[in-house]
């Protein structure tokens, strides 16, 4: 990660506007138990009052990094009920990560919040839509087709 | 972790902090990026930015080898 993934000028990006990075060994307790870390790279996105909103294992390129991390915003967003700034974090990984591991599943959790804003299950159905057509083989089109006929 | 990582917390939370120091080392070697990188002592102290920013933080979970 301090090789490659840091130095990329997107990540250094990012890390500038969305959050404040901390690096911690693994062999430094307690933190890593208290998080449940296993194995490095471990990144966990965490906000101030110690509530985890998102993790990633192992390396990530510098696309693969940023995609995740804004998923995680998105899902932090999510957490907090948030439904306006989540579903335009979780736009960003699709429109500017889109061949990302990590853009299939913004939809879908896109289409959650908008569900829970909206409490119509329309919405799960037009991201079954969206889904279909941009990923049409991922696990999250698939997750997302018990809603076909909503 | 490069220069350019101006924001880039070169802390070990705190618990050992030896483990940081070949971070800084890299940033001296930066150069004039140095003096705008921020260092933080603990995870409490990334916290408490984060929650003065209003943003995240991002613990990364390494192991020295």
């Amino acid at each position: 990660m301090d090789a490659v993934t840091y130095p990329d000028e997107r990540v250094v990006a990012f890390m500038n506007e969305n959050v404040v990075p901390v690096k911690v060994n693994i062999s430094s307790e307690p933190l890593p138990e208290q998080y449940n870390v296993q194995w490095t790279p471990t990144l966990v996105l965490a906000d101030a009052e110690d509530k985890e909103h998102h993790r990633t294992v192992g390396w990530l390129s510098p696309e693969d990094l940023i995609a995740p991390l804004f998923h995680g915003i998105g899902q932090t967003h999510t957490d907090r009920g948030e439904c306006s700034s989540a579903r335009t974090a979780l736009q960003r990984v699709v429109s500017d990560y889109p061949d990302s591991d990590a853009a299939p599943e913004a939809p879908y959790l896109s289409g959650v919040v908008h569900y829970k804003q909206s409490d119509h299950i329309h919405a799960m159905n037009e991201t079954l839509t969206q889904l279909r057509e941009k990923y049409p083989i991922s696990e999250w089109t698939q997750r997302a087709s018990v809603y076909e006929a909503a | 972790m490069g220069g350019a990582t101006s924001r880039y917390v070169l802390a070990a939370a705190g618990f050992c902090m030896s483990h940081a120091i070949p971070y800084r080392r890299k940033a001296r070697q930066a150069g004039n990026n140095m003096e705008s990188t921020r260092q933080v002592a603990s995870l409490d102290e990334a916290k408490s930015q984060a929650a003065g920013d209003g943003t995240l933080v991002l613990i990364d979970f390494f192991n020295q080898l």
